[in-house]
Parts: structure tokens; sequence; C-alpha cells
């Protein structure tokens, strides 16, 4: 830096003004208003001299200066030789002139000429600190100037060595002054900090505490962390024991043992989930940002929702546990116990359980919320696996359970609104109809605090009241029945039992006064599935045990008036042995107690699965049971490919006993924009082939009918439902003789489109009628709504193909052949199992005991 | 084997194109182009037959003897005359007709859910088309369809009157003061 250029604070001339301030170094208070007065090199001098920022400001600017003028010293001891060392001689005129008279008490030169002769000792003192006397030789020599000159330089030598001086200490002051500028603005600071600018060491002091403190607080923090890590690290490991020691005891828990041992593994789990929950709660808020984390940032990202999953659901298990525990452990005692209290115990047991089994159900929404909250997609795969495959169909049971265990007491007549009334539809498959067969009786089942308090039974003839109106039959049943009107009897036309439900009770309602509650179907296999559980039940009027294998013979003789050649009961008394037969069913139950309830569930979950046994509540907890389960014999889609075949035997006759029904499905996505479904249904009757095809009030004798007709042809209204959007390309129906027909009509071959209003679901129906001996083979291809039964997922690469194939209530287990066929460029990634893959075909051989489900997942082409 | 079922498919599909223009699509019954496909509906072909019944479904008659009390009467099981009162010298006569009879719907959205009632009223022998207040009270009432609201409307050869209909107890039920045709349908 030059002077005279233009420095912050010291003005345009510094040396003029150095000038001044140096020619009043012994009278500082003329120097109180001198401009240097403001510059930080005063400030920072006012500062680290202990009182100096009590002074005047004259002083305190000489005191810079003086504090400065050491800094002008060379480096290095004066050059020895012919010419004087000019640098030494321009530090030593301004020492001898100006410092030494001050600092160290030297006289003051008058002028410059005066001063030569006091350079020498100047330079010794500033120096040394001390002069002449004090000073070897040797130090003395070391620092000599002008000692051994002849005589007094020339003034202008002087001069030059004056003027020389003072610029370059106005050139050391003005560097001064800049580098306390630049050390404010290194510290970032804009405003002006002089006690701060002028301490570089005390700047550096507090930035080391404070990077210290940062440390600190680091090390703290992972000490923290990691002691926090290895909490919940340790509550992880004890979850996960307990929930692995719970897995192992669920698959017993069909034996009381296996439910206790579940249940005493419940309190330690809900306690060490809430200690889990309570050490990782300050963290939740940060979970849903670690999703960056490797391989468990989706686990650590759901974490909120996977506990509040976890403690919702283990408290809804305990509450669920203390309610039913009693009940389960009665059960379990009266095994050995005959003062079993029965139904009614259970139910008692039950309705006193009611408010922990609600608190159950609270928790077991709020979990439920919480599983509907979590994304499963993200969560690392052993979690997805443990909640799709494990949680979910648990979920789906516990939820059931607890519907049925808070409204079987108001089922069983023990609620607020008192007694329940159910009917009981008889329904005999040997003449089958869409919900299972004909509707032979009807029976009312009173229940009251689980006591049956009436069961009474009617023929489904006698309960038709025809001063009422009817409904407009069926089509069907106009043309093929010559039924002009839809009377009780044929209310379970409709494939969705809820439909035949309401036409039932409204039609009910003509006869009986009143309320019903429910309705519950059922057929001559249940009974036969019951007698299997039960065993032989001696049944009275009858000379010999009733078994599951002898039941549907002495049902179907006891509509005729003679059996085995002896008459049975004069008019046939088919509802009275229904009557009979149900109330010894009731009575064994309640008899045996829950020693048998075990079986007998097993044996009523099977025939509801299999829909021998179909069940309809006005009880809107346990209908949605039922609904969810399918065991309301409701009919409709929820997506995917579909098939059901519904035969009504239209023909008043109880053909279907001997007629074998059987199907091939042939589902063609070679073409994956137009799927097409191949069926081929066949009827064999096995009744005796000369039989004439004569229909009701023809030439066969009509009194023979009225007894039980097997021997006869078959006349049978099939009805197809495939998904909507499912239109007809080609059939072979039958063409059948107007002889045939009640109405003396002609069928022609033909397949009827129907509009009936299945919620996802188009039907076809067509007529055939199978003569005894032969077999009726009818064709129909379906162009399949592509969208509808492909679903695709666009970031996998896959398509799936769902089908369900629904089972008809009342049949037992019709022959299935399933065959699907893929396009040649696709791979199957995954089928359901029981197939043969065959290239890139897929083959079922099965029967439709139960509904059928099947899934074909193959790569997109 | 394919060429065949292309050219029969193209026959098809050039039958079915000169038929639509020629408008001779009907909405139901057999198209003989159609490989034996019908699309069918409730009231498309039901029709009520009168006289013997072969089935086992047997409804009272469709022709009702000559109502001249308070009761109930129905009328071949398809609808329900609730006579409440009626004076002397008036007598009623209600006959079950097949839907053919009729000349077209009430709306053109709805569909029959019954039958159709014909209620003739006479005074002396001599026909009369209604009833005042004093002369009779008359209720008519279909059975309720399930799922479906409904509405009887009345005919009388010329106009279709939607008449105040309730649900009570499974039935539909309407006053009948007017001589006419009375039928439940859908509720557009």
């Amino acid at each position: 830096m030059k002077s005279g250029v233009v420095t912050p604070g010291l003005g345009d001339e510094p040396k003029d003004a150095l000038k001044e301030i140096l020619e009043h170094l012994s009278s500082p208070a003329h120097l109180d208003h001198h401009p240097w007065t403001e510059s930080r090199m005063v400030q920072a001098a006012a500062m680290s001299s202990t009182g100096l920022s009590e002074k005047g400001k004259g002083q305190q600017l000489v005191v810079a200066i003086i504090d400065l003028f050491p800094r002008m010293r060379p480096a290095t001891p004066p050059r020895q030789g012919k010419r004087l060392d000019t640098r030494w001689g321009e530090f030593g005129i301004l020492a001898a002139r100006y410092f030494a008279p001050l600092v160290y008490g030297t006289p003051t030169p008058s002028s410059l000429r005066d001063a030569w002769g006091w350079i020498d000792p100047a330079i010794q003192w500033f120096v040394y600190g001390r002069s002449d006397g004090a000073l070897s030789d040797s130090e003395k020599e070391k620092y000599l100037l002008v000692g051994n000159e002849p005589e007094v330089a020339p003034i202008s030598t002087l001069s030059d060595w004056h003027r020389n001086g003072m610029k370059r200490f106005a050139d050391i002051i003005l560097n001064w002054e800049t580098h306390l500028q630049q050390s404010e603005s290194d510290h970032g600071n804009g405003e002006s900090h002089p006690a701060n600018s002028s301490q570089p060491t005390r700047g550096k002091l507090v930035k080391r505490i404070v990077l210290t403190v940062i440390a600190s607080l680091l090390l703290l923090f992972l000490i923290f962390a990691g002691i926090k890590a290895y909490r919940i690290y340790g509550l992880l490991q004890r979850v996960r024991s307990d929930i692995t020691s719970l897995e192992q005891s669920l698959p017993s828990t069909m034996s009381l043992s296996g439910l206790r041992q579940a249940s005493a593994s419940l309190p330690r789990l809900d306690a060490d989930l809430t200690s889990l929950k309570i050490e990782v709660q300050p963290l939740i808020g940060l979970s849903p940002s670690l999703r960056w984390v490797p391989t468990y940032g989706g686990d650590l990202s759901q974490a909120g929702n996977l506990l509040d999953l976890a403690q919702h659901l283990t408290a809804s298990a305990q509450d669920a546990n203390q309610a039913l525990g009693p009940v389960l452990e009665s059960t379990s005692s009266s095994l050995t116990n005959s003062n079993a209290s029965g139904l009614s115990g259970l139910v008692n047991q039950l309705s006193s359980a009611q408010p922990l089994l609600q608190q159950a159900q609270t928790e077991f929404q709020q979990a439920r919320t919480a599983r509907g909250q979590l994304d499963v997609k993200v969560l690392s795969p052993s979690i997805q696996n443990l909640i799709n495959q494990k949680l979910d169909p648990g979920m789906t049971w516990m939820g059931d359970g607890l519907s049925l265990a808070i409204s079987l007491p108001s089922v069983l007549g023990a609620g607020q609104d008192g007694p329940k009334t159910y009917l009981l539809l008889v329904q005999n498959e040997d003449e089958l109809r869409p919900t299972g067969g004909f509707i032979t009786a009807v029976g009312k089942l009173v229940v009251d605090h689980g006591h049956v308090v009436d069961l009474s039974f009617e023929d489904s003839g006698s309960l038709d009241n025809w001063s009422m109106p009817y409904p407009m039959a069926p089509w069907q049943l106009n043309q093929y029945m010559d039924s002009p009107v839809l009377i009780l009897r044929d209310t379970n036309w409709f494939p969705d039992f809820p439909t035949s439900v309401l036409y039932l009770k409204e039609l009910y309602a003509y006869t009986h006064q009143n309320t019903v509650n429910g309705v519950i179907a059922f057929d001559q296999h249940m009974l036969i599935m019951l007698l299997q559980t039960l065993g032989p039940l001696n049944v009275s009027g009858v000379p010999y045990p009733i078994t599951a294998d002898n039941v549907v013979g002495y049902m179907r003789a006891s509509k005729s008036p003679q059996a085995g050649g002896q008459p049975l009961s004069p008019g046939g008394d088919y509802k009275d042995f229904i009557r009979t037969i149900a109330n010894a069913i009731i009575q064994k139950v309640l008899s045996d107690g829950p020693s048998e309830w075990r079986s007998l569930s097993q044996t009523f979950l099977q025939a509801l699965q299999e829909r021998h046994l179909i069940l309809q509540m006005d009880n809107p907890d346990m209908e949605s049971v039922l609904a969810r389960r399918n065991w309301n014999g409701a009919l409709y889609s929820n997506g995917g490919d579909f098939l059901t075949v519904i035969d009504t035997n239209v023909g008043f006759n109880k053909t279907t006993a001997v007629v074998g029904t059987s199907l091939a499905y042939d589902v063609d996505l070679t073409n994956l924009s137009a799927p097409v479904g191949n069926l081929v249904v066949s009827h064999t009757n096995h009744a005796s082939a000369d039989i004439p095809c004569a229909p009701r009030g023809g030439s066969v004798d009509v009194t023979v009918e009225e007894y039980y007709p097997i021997d006869r042809c078959y006349w049978d209204y099939m009805r197809i439902y495939a998904p909507l959007g499912t239109t007809l390309i080609s059939a072979v129906p039958q063409s059948i003789p107007a002889s045939w027909m009640i109405l003396n009509q002609p069928v022609a071959p033909q397949v009827d489109v129907l509009n009936e209003g299945e919620p996802g679901l188009q039907g076809f129906g067509t007529m055939l009628v199978v003569p005894g001996g032969q077999t009726i083979t009818t064709t129909m291809q379906f162009a399949l709504p592509a969208a509808q039964i492909l679903m695709k997922d666009a970031v996998a690469h896959t398509l799936t193909y769902n089908l369900t194939i629904r089972k008809q209530p009342g049949t037992v287990a019709v022959p299935l052949t399933l065959r699907i066929h893929l396009p040649n460029n696709v791979d199957i990634i995954s089928a359901s199992s029981g197939g043969t893959v065959q290239g890139k075909n897929l083959l079922f051989q099965t029967n439709l005991n139960t509904d059928v489900n099947v899934q074909v997942v193959f790569s997109s082409p | 084997m394919n060429k065949s079922i292309r050219f029969i498919s193209a026959a098809i599909l050039l039958l079915g194109i000169l038929l639509l223009a020629g408008n001779q699509i009907v909405a139901a019954g057999k198209l003989p182009w159609q490989n034996g496909i019908v699309v069918q509906s409730q009231n498309a072909s039901a029709m009520l037959a009168p006289g013997n019944h072969k089935g086992t479904v047997l409804p009272p008659p469709v022709v009702v003897p000559p109502i001249s009390g308070t009761g109930n009467y129905s009328v071949g099981g398809v609808c329900t005359v609730l006579v409440q009162q009626l004076e002397s010298d008036i007598t009623l006569h209600a006959i079950l007709l097949p839907f053919n009879t009729l000349q077209g719907k009430p709306t053109k959205t709805t569909s029959y859910l019954a039958g159709v009632c014909d209620l003739r009223y006479q005074l002396s022998g001599k026909p009369l088309p209604s009833l005042t207040s004093t002369q009779g009270n008359v209720q008519i009432c279909f059975a309720q369809v399930p799922n479906t609201t409904a509405q009887i409307y009345a005919f009388d050869g010329q106009v279709w009157t939607a008449l105040t209909t309730t649900l009570v107890n499974g039935l539909e039920c309407a006053s009948a003061s007017e001589s006419g045709k009375y039928v439940l349908v859908t509720n557009p």
C-alpha cells in the first residue's frame, strides 16, 4: 500500500496526519480531535491497555502510535560500510527526534541536525531497552549507525531520512489499520466490533470453545442414540420372541391347552409392546422421513402404524381372551361334567362378557384403522409376508369371531329385543332349485335365551293365501311350469339367496303374523352331515335308528304311502318326519351340551362352506359376517372372471337324484384383448331309458307323481352367470318338442340373455329336457370382457387372471375340468396349486364341493 | 373351416345390417340370425293365461263373479280388490287379462311388474265410469316386488293415470274408483 491512498479511517494524506501527531507527542491533548483518534488501531490500543480507554482521545492516539513505532525497526542490524544504512537512518532519526525522548527520557532535539547525535543512543534504547553504559562494546558495535562518522551528515540527507521515515511509518500504520479491518471482515460480522477485532487470539479462543461444545454435544448425542438403539433393539427382540411363541401356540388353538398357552403370552407381548412404544415415542415423528434408509427404511417409515396395529391388536386379543376364557373353560370342563348348562349357559356367559367383548371390538376397530393406514408395499419382505399371509387372514377371523360373540346372545333370544324367530327352509335337492332344492317344508324356530321354545314345520303347499295378491312369476316358471304367479314354495327361484328371502318373507307373512328374524336354509345333505357327526338317532315312530346312510332313503320313502311294502303313515308324513328328526337332532345337541359343540361347529362350518346350509340374519353384525364369509348365499362378482351354472328342476319330479352333471370350461387367453370362454355342460339322466318325457298332466299317472317320482325325464332350466360385459358368441342348445312341454309348445334351440340385475354379472339361460338313459351336452361360447378379467401390473409387467367358479347350493361335488390357455409368448410366473402345466396351458381337474378359485400370474407380452 | 366361419360371419353381419336398416329388429323374441340367442325380460313373454293350469300352482280364477258386497276378492292371484263399501245397486266385474290386451305402457321407461286387472263398475246393469265417494270405497292391491319402487296406473282406454300408491305390509295399494285397467309398473 502506498501513502496517499485512501484508507478507511486515516484520511487522504496519512503522512501529514502522522507528522502532526509526531509534533504533538508530548502534548496529546492537542490531538483529541485528530481524525485518527477514531481509527481501529486507536480503539484496539484503548482496549488492550488498562485504563487507557478512560484517557483522552489524543492520549489514546499517542499510545497507539508509540506501540506501533517499534515495528518500523529493521529486522537486521545496520549494514556496516561506506554508506550509511538508510533504513536504520530513517528509523533512527524518528526515534531520536520524537520517540526516545518521550519513551526513554532522552533529550528532545531541537532540529534534525541536533538529533544526529542522539540517533545511536535512541537505537540502543529501542533495541536493548537500555543505553550506552549498560551495554557491552559488542552490543554497541552491533547497532552502531552514525558513531563512526567524522561529521554530521548533510541536512539534505537528514531531511530525506526524516521524510522517507515518516512515509515508511505511515505505511506501517496504514497496513496495520487495514489488517484490523480485514480481521473484522473475516469474523463475518458486518457490524464493527472493535474489541473482538482487535483481539484475534480471543476470537480463536471463542471459536475453539464453540467447536469443543459442539463436539461434546455430538458425542453425548451419539452415546444417547447408542443407548436408545440398544434398548429399542432389545425390546424388538423381546417382541419378536413373544410373537414367535404366540405363533407356535396358534396352530393348536383348537385345543384348550393351545389357547391357554397362546393366552398366557398375550400379557407379556402387550407389556413389551407398551415398553417399546414408550421407548420409540419421541422418535416416531421422525420415522416417515427415514424411508431412504437401506433395507429397513420402509419398516422405519411405517413404525408408527406398525406399533399401533400391534398394540391395539394385542389389547383386543387380551380383552377377548378375558371375555371368552371362562366360556372356553366351561365348554372344556363340561366334557367331564354332567352338569353342563348347555346352550343357555353359553348364552348367559356371552351376555355377561359383553362389556369386555365391546372393549375388544373397539380395540380391534383401532387395529383395523392402523392396518388400513399401513403401506404394506414399502415394508421389508419378511414383514410383508407376515402381514399378508398371517396377520390379515387372522384379523378377518378375529373380527368375525368378535362380531359373532357379540351378536350371538341377541341372535339366540337373549338380547334386549327378546326371543327370536327363524324360518327353517327345508330344501330337497332331489328336485334341484337355485338355492338348494325344492322348498318342501317351512319350519318356525323360536329361541329365547338359548332355549328352543317353539319348533314346528308346515308343508310348503299349505302356505298360500289366495285372498292376497302374488307377484308375477318369472317368465320361465310361467312358460315351463305353467305357474302364472310366484308362490312361496317357488321363491328360491332366484340364485341370489337374499333376494329369495325377500320374497319368502313377504309371502310367509300372508299366512303368519309373527316377525321373522332370519332364515336358515338347508338340504338333505346337511342332515347326512349332522348324522355323521351325531351318530344314529332314535326317531319317534321309526322302528330302527336313523343314520347318515339311511336318512335320505327314509325321507324319500316317507313321501310315499308305501315303503318296503309296509305303510308308514297314510297320507304321507314327510313334514312330520322332518319335524321329528329336527327335534331329535336339536334335543341331541342340547342334551349332549358343549361336548359335541366342537365337532358340530366344524360340521356346520363345512356345511356353510359347501352351501348345504345358508343363513340370513336380520342382525347386522351377524349378517356382515355371513356376507364376508359368503355364507349368505349371495350371488355376486367382486372382480375377475366368474362362472356359475345353476340348474332348476322344472319337471315336477325328483329326478335330479339320478342326474349326473359335469362341467368343462376352457378359457382361451391366447388373444389377450379378446378372451373367450368355452363352456360345456353335460347332464346325464340315469333314469330308465324307456320312460316317456310326458310333462305333468300328461300320460304319466298323476297319483304316482304325488309320491316321489325319480324315474323320469329331467326338465331343467339351466342358467349361467358370467362377468358383466360377457356376450354370447355361439351356442348349441337343445330343441325340445311340444309334446315334452307342459303348455304343449315347442322350445326352440335358444339361449336367453337374462336381465336379472345380479351385481356385476350377466345371465344366460336355456331349457333342456334330458330323457332317461341319455346325456344332453350344452355348449356355449362367450366373449369375455378383457378389462375385467385380466389385471395388469404395469410395474411388474405381469397380468393376473382370477377365476371364481361358484358352486350351486344343493349339489354335492360336480366334476369340473378347467383349462386355461395362455399366449405362446408369455411365461407363467405363478398359478394356483392343483393344476397341471402343459406348455402354455393349465389344466385343473377338480370338483365343485366348494367354490373353486384359480389364479394365474404370467408375464405381460 | 376358417374360411367357412368367416363366410358365415360375413353373411350374418351383412344380414344384420340389412335388417337394422329395415328397422325390423324387435326387443324380444327369437331372431333367427342370432344363433338361438334370445333377449328375455320379465314383461316380454310373461302373459297370464286364463284358464285351467296344468302346473301345481293353482291361483283363483281370472274371472271373478260379479262383486256386490264388501270383502277381499282375488283376481287370478295377481291383484286383490278390497271392497270396503259399495252401494247395493252397483256391481263390480273384475277380470285378469294378459299384457297383450294393453296398448303401450304408461311411460316409455316403465315395465310391468304384475298382470292387468280389469275392473268395470255397473250401476243397475249399465256401465258406470267411476264411483263417487258415496257410491263406494274400493282399493286395488298388488304384491310388492322386492328391491323395486312401483306405482299403480289406471288406463281408461285412452289415458294412463298414475295413482297414489301406498306400500303397507308388502302390498302396493291404490284407490280403484274408476272403471278401467289397473297395472303395477316400475316407477320411473
